[in-house]
């Protein structure tokens, strides 16, 4: 059964960080429930899987959906409100394609935005484990789900490589 | 010396933790301007848009230069900044967010002068896409619209292209801070908390805003160049417009950029992040537009005359030999004789070397815009249609308001967040290439 209660330990490097991460694969937790916490990105180092989004596509069909409502908005009104033109046609794809193009950029741009709040995931409800040492250069280590028979194993193993916190 | 990167992160929430009392008084005095920038604006709102210089024929004066003038100097940052994230230049660190609040704040700026110019800014609504019993529409073949709809996107873009960034900032400074404060900032954070997923997602994000800004700073100052272009006013119907001034623009914003880093680096103490080699680099971004101003310049001319065509040949030679021969030298020499050596000289390329040359250019792009816009609404194909433009006390305060409101709203700016972008630094430090902060001092 597992605990409610995680379990985490705060590595003061990225070499210490790798330590615990591999000490708690080996104690059985899998990698995608390994959660790692630092106060810049450790481009470098690649700890744990996260799910995949496909941002890009969703961004590509934000601007579609951006593009379909600045076309439909222009050409439409130009049919319902339509100026005299002297004999040139209402609806212009010439001029239209310029309110089309800055939508669908404005489209994939929000789109954007809106994805990366809710992978990321940003304004979350759930109260998640976290230190304030994080910002002061710390890297949290850890998990949210320990099998309650390993939880003094691993308290030991972690305490070896730095602050453990429950 | 090699800084840790507890220090990093010292240093750079000092600006926003510390108010020195020299900065309070900068900020009074140019709250002080910007209010008498405010106040002829809205002794213009009270008297009626006669107590502008703009008049019959001459129509668009020093607010529409303003409006041009600005838009133009957003180009630096969003632009700059998503190019140097794409190319991964180590050097972009320190300077990416001063970059990216110039676009915010100088599109903010620009997108207040076609309120100010129309005079009854209360009908500004006009402008906004919605049916009426007057019959009213938006005409969808104006550039007018088009810029509504470009600089709103490019707005909204660039605000969410400075805060992307800024959130795991705001998280320090959450961690960091007391009181109000500290609950603000957890606000502002959005329950950041710096997960791999996170910062993976905010480099994702980062890299297709990136990408996508990039084409919608092009397409602004295409569209703006097209309030021009697309009528047949002598030396406006021209095709080299969109990119000459899209060079323009990218010429101005560099150089306000620098401007910019100038000021930080000496009121805030940033000497060590915005360093030398920052400065070196813009200055040779900023020589190769000065090259490329001048050979539009130089191309534009030369079709002109070349053409020979009576009415733009007219507005050719009032420009260079005209009335307004003065300021069309000042700006040549100021965009392309003064910063040429300052910049391609290696020696001469310093930090002062490089903000001079740059105070220079942004005179010599206020002048240019200027001059594109006043000399052929003066002289257009019939004797009619000729007169002049004087501006008045009015336009001349409220555009000096400007320049005091961009550099107000920078410094509030930099009371609330760092402007610096700490995690970006701490991060460059762990990159090989980039390991020592004052590598090139």
């Amino acid at each position: 059964m597992n605990s409610e209660n995680g379990i985490y330990v705060l590595c003061s490097e990225p070499d210490s960080t790798e330590k615990a991460v591999n000490a708690l694969l080996s104690a059985g937790v899998p990698r995608s429930e390994i959660v790692v916490i630092s106060s810049e990105p450790l481009e470098q180092y690649r700890f744990v899987d996260t799910p995949k989004v496909r941002m890009p596509w969703l961004a590509a069909c934000g601007a579609i959906l951006g593009g379909t409502a600045g076309f439909l908005l222009a050409s439409l009104t130009q049919k319902s409100y339509p100026i005299p033109t002297g004999g040139m046609p209402v609806v212009t794809l010439w001029t239209d394609g310029i309110i089309t193009y800055e939508l669908a950029m404005l489209g994939a741009i929000v789109t954007t935005s809106v994805v990366f709040l809710v992978a990321a995931p940003l304004l979350s409800r759930n109260r998640l484990p976290y230190d304030p040492q994080v910002s002061k250069g710390k890297v949290m280590v850890g998990t949210n789900s320990v099998p309650d028979a390993l939880r003094n194993r691993m308290t030991e193993i972690l305490k070896a490589i730095g602050e453990v916190r429950l | 010396m090699v800084k840790t990167a507890d220090e990093v992160q010292r240093d750079l929430l000092r600006p926003v933790v510390e108010t020195p009392r020299r900065a309070v008084s900068a900020m009074v005095g140019l709250a002080l301007v910007v209010l008498a920038g405010f106040s002829a604006w809205m002794y213009q709102v009270y008297t009626g848009i006669g107590v502008a210089g703009i008049d019959r024929p001459v129509f668009w004066g020093f607010y529409i230069t303003n409006f041009v003038f600005w838009i133009g100097i957003s180009h630096a940052g969003t632009l700059i900044s998503a190019i140097l994230r794409l190319s991964n230049a180590t050097w972009r660190r320190p300077i990416t967010r001063c970059a990216e609040v110039i676009t915010v704040f100088a599109l903010l700026i620009g997108a207040m002068f076609p309120l100010i110019h129309l005079g009854r800014p209360w009908l500004a609504f006009w402008l906004a896409p919605y049916p009426n019993q007057r019959g009213l529409w938006p005409n969808y073949r104006s550039p007018l619209v088009w810029d509504f709809f470009a600089i709103n996107t490019y707005l909204i873009g660039s605000l969410i292209f400075l805060l992307l960034p800024t959130i795991p900032d705001f998280a320090l400074l959450r961690d960091n801070l007391s009181g109000w404060r500290r609950k603000f900032y957890a606000v502002l954070c959005l329950g950041w908390r710096g997960t791999q997923r996170q910062w993976r997602q905010l480099e994702s994000a980062m890299h297709i805003m990136a990408i996508l800004i990039i084409p919608v700073a092009v397409s602004v100052h295409t569209i703006v160049s097209w309030d021009f272009a697309m009528t047949p006013v002598p030396m406006w119907h021209s095709t080299i417009f969109a990119p000459y001034f899209v060079v323009g623009a990218i010429f101005s914003g560099i150089a306000a950029l620098i401007i910019a880093m100038v000021f930080l680096r000496s009121s805030l103490h940033l000497e060590e992040y915005l360093n030398p080699r920052c400065f070196d680099n813009l200055g040779k971004l900023l020589l190769v537009m000065s090259l490329l101003w001048f050979y539009f310049l130089f191309a534009e001319r030369l079709t002109t005359w070349y053409g020979n065509t009576r009415s733009e040949v007219a507005v050719l030679w009032l420009t260079m030999r005209g009335p307004y021969r003065d300021l069309f030298w000042v700006m040549v020499g100021c965009n392309f004789v003064f910063p040429f050596p300052l910049l391609a000289i290696k020696k001469l390329r310093t930090i002062t070397g490089t903000f001079l040359a740059s105070v220079t250019v942004v005179i010599g792009m206020w002048i240019e815009r200027y001059l594109i816009i006043v000399p052929s609404l003066s002289r257009k194909f019939l004797p009619y249609a000729w007169g002049t433009y004087r501006p008045t006390w009015v336009e001349i305060t409220i555009t000096g308001a400007t320049f005091c409101a961009m550099a107000l709203l920078y410094l509030l700016f930099s009371k609330v967040v760092p402007v610096v972008s700490i995690w970006e630094v701490k991060a460059g430090l762990r990159v090989p290439s980039s390991a020592s902060m004052d590598e090139s001092s």
